[in-house]
């Protein structure tokens, strides 16, 4: 044994260091070896509370789930890629952290100073679109088209890289061959409505609104036929616009009928359960009295029996000469 | 024998076609688009013809066998179409002229009027083919819309694509099946002369890069006949000479998704073929009103002095062209330098 502890000619630091070496890649490997969930804790944030959120952003949060998992089975059985270790994992957070928070304690420092900005932004923001109504609606629908087009997989079939390249040299700015598709429906939609969602108007406002657009419309020719096209064009998308002061006129004198006609309805119902609730209730007293007054009744009857013999009319009601 | 007759006198229901597939697509939770197609006054066969392969076109979210009498107005349609969530109509009529398509929204929708300057039957159109194909589910499922030369940015243009476009259910690009993608139909602009030419295809996917032999074998199923042959690589390998069709140009080929019947592998190439089915039309847009064939008139393309006899052809619930002419007068807007003389007419 004391040979085998024999100090080598190298002098005792190679040595240890050569052991510490090994004994560390051993410890490595035997930590290599759990898991790495055990290990590394999960970034609670990242996730949103699920219960909460819409079907379709729950829709989307499975999907990507799905992919996800999908994507880890072929790494992990990917022969080619080196295999990921738990070193390697613990430095893929620290990297993917260490600049997140970077930029979150400059953004913030940046928001309080910027906010007077901000607001003159969103100032001038809102001007230029109220001047710009007519011409901006025509970039909105050719960013809507590109939008359609670069998500649309060639009209529903399989994803064409090609195909869309293609398209992109059609929608050229000389507007010759502009090529649009029907609707296409994104999964990514859905998540924003929710907050978007315009709050539907009790009638009387909306009858003002109209009389009001009327009004305007009578007095300035080109307002009266924007607001026309736009209306032309979301009735033909499938909103249901109100414009027409008689139509909501009627709707609201049918609604008033309604409401009376049930509130009619109600009164004649309950005063119907009253009337059976009486009836019963009579029905209840008649019976009972009528059950004192026959027992009363058969016991005269019985004690009138006894008397009825044969020649006698019954119990004397008195002398039959009359006093 | 007794004989057993029908005693019972059924009142005449209207047989609207097999029952109508539900209100909301289950999958995108929007509104499904229905139509009516119809017409209005006596039509000679040939139109009658073409109001059925419009409604074939428009399956399945439309009334095949609609059956309309001749005392129905609009009105009418509009009560029945309330409750059964229908949207659209479209409206055949004949002139001394030409024909007439008419594409509304109901209830209070914007009304396009077209001209029909030229139309080919879709029985024709089949006839002229040498091979036509017609696959049994063809019209199980509502066709993709693609519309090209619509982006001018004329107002009346973009109507008339948002018009179309909702006619036909949206496709959510998350569930469709590729199966249920199997028919296409096209409209293209000519800003030129300004005719929209309507176009009525059926997709057909086909392995790219397969001999010719094999694809018919995998299709057919059959077994060859490898008499005259040495052995089963000769009747691989074979240089046959393939197609006139083969050679397509790279844009036409999609690498697919998913798997398509036996053939189509997800993946590999694919070629996309489409073979036209159903009607040809060379429309004109003509006029678009605000209301269902009633309201002002916001975009006139001729100068055209509509008379009061032509163009309608009859019925007491519809709007009269005197109603009409009155409309225009009341707000006259429109983007076309024709109107001055149409202003000029009117005012009597």
């Amino acid at each position: 044994m004391k040979k085998k502890k024999q100090i080598p000619a190298g002098g005792l630091d190679s040595d240890l260091s050569s052991t510490i070496h090994s004994q560390s890649e051993f410890f490595d490997h035997l930590i290599e070896l759990i898991p790495s969930r055990f290990y590394i804790s999960a970034d609670d944030d990242s996730k949103p509370w699920y219960q909460g959120l819409s079907k379709a952003a729950k829709a989307s949060l499975r999907l990507k789930t799905k992919e996800n998992l999908k994507l880890a089975r072929r790494n992990r059985f990917d022969p080619d890629a080196e295999p990921s270790s738990v070193a390697k994992l613990v430095q893929q957070r620290e990297d993917g952290e260490s600049p997140s928070k970077e930029i979150d304690l400059g953004d913030s420092e940046k928001k309080s100073v910027t906010y007077e900005e901000l607001r003159e932004k969103l100032r001038r923001k809102i001007e230029a679109l109220k001047g710009n109504r007519g011409e901006n609606r025509f970039d909105e629908k050719k960013m809507r088209n590109e939008w359609n087009k670069r998500s649309r997989d060639g009209e529903g079939e399989g994803s064409a890289r090609e195909k869309r390249e293609n398209v992109g040299e059609d929608n050229d700015d000389d507007g010759e061959e502009i090529i649009e598709y029907g609707k296409v429906k994104l999964g990514d939609e859905g998540e924003g409505r929710n907050s978007n969602k315009k709050r539907k108007m009790s009638k009387a406002q909306e009858l003002e609104k109209a009389k009001k657009k009327k009004e305007v419309m009578k007095e300035n020719p080109s307002v009266a036929e924007k607001e026309t096209w736009k209306a032309a064009v979301s009735r033909a998308m499938g909103v249901k616009v109100h414009d027409d002061a008689k139509l909501i006129k009627g709707s609201m004198k049918r609604e008033k009928k309604r409401k009376e006609k049930n509130a009619e309805k109600w009164k004649e119902r309950v005063g119907t359960v009253e009337k059976m609730k009486e009836e019963r209730q009579k029905k209840r007293r008649d019976n009972i009295v009528g059950r004192i007054n026959d027992k009363k009744a058969r016991k005269i009857a019985k004690r009138e029996k006894k008397l009825m013999r044969p020649g006698f009319e019954g119990r004397k009601e008195g002398f039959i000469t009359k006093e | 024998m007794a004989r057993f007759r029908k005693n019972k006198r059924i009142p005449f229901v209207r047989p609207i076609g097999k029952k109508l597939p539900s209100s909301v697509d289950h999958v995108t939770g929007d509104k499904i688009p229905k139509s009516f197609v119809f017409s209005r006054g006596k039509l000679p066969g040939v139109l009658r013809q073409l109001q059925t392969d419009l409604r074939k076109l428009m399956l399945p979210y439309t009334a095949l066998k609609l059956k309309e009498k001749k005392r129905n107005n609009i009105k009418d349609f509009l009560n029945v179409a309330g409750p059964m969530g229908v949207t659209h109509f479209l409206i055949l009529s004949k002139t001394d002229s030409s024909p007439y398509l008419r594409v509304g929204r109901t209830p209070q929708g914007p009304t396009l009027t077209f001209k029909i300057h030229g139309y080919s039957l879709a029985a024709d159109v089949i006839k002229a083919q040498l091979r036509p194909r017609c696959h049994k589910d063809l019209f199980q499922n509502p066709p993709l819309i693609v519309l090209s030369g619509f982006g001018t940015g004329e107002q009346h243009l973009k109507l008339t694509t948002i018009m179309f476009q909702n006619i036909f259910p949206a496709i959510d690009i998350n569930t469709v099946k590729l199966a249920s993608c199997q028919r296409i139909v096209l409209l293209s602009y000519n800003k030129d002369t300004k005719l929209i030419d309507f176009r009525h295809y059926s997709i057909r996917l086909q392995p790219v890069g397969v001999s010719r032999r094999v694809r018919k074998f995998v299709q057919n199923r059959q077994a060859p006949n490898l008499s005259g042959l040495q052995d089963v690589s000769e009747f691989l390998t074979r240089p046959g000479y393939g197609s006139e069709s083969e050679v397509d140009d790279e844009a036409a080929t999609v690498s697919l998704p998913t798997d398509l019947g036996r053939l189509n592998r997800a993946s590999n190439k694919s070629a996309v073929k489409l073979q036209e089915i159903g009607p040809r039309m060379t429309l004109q847009l003509v006029r678009i009103e605000e209301g269902l064939c009633s309201g002002g008139i916001i975009f006139s393309e001729f100068g055209d002095k509509i008379s009061s006899k032509a163009e309608k052809t009859e019925n007491a619930g519809e709007q009269s062209e005197d109603d009409e002419e009155d409309n225009e007068q009341d707000d006259e807007e429109g983007e076309d330098q024709d109107d001055d003389d149409e202003e000029q007419d009117d005012e009597d």
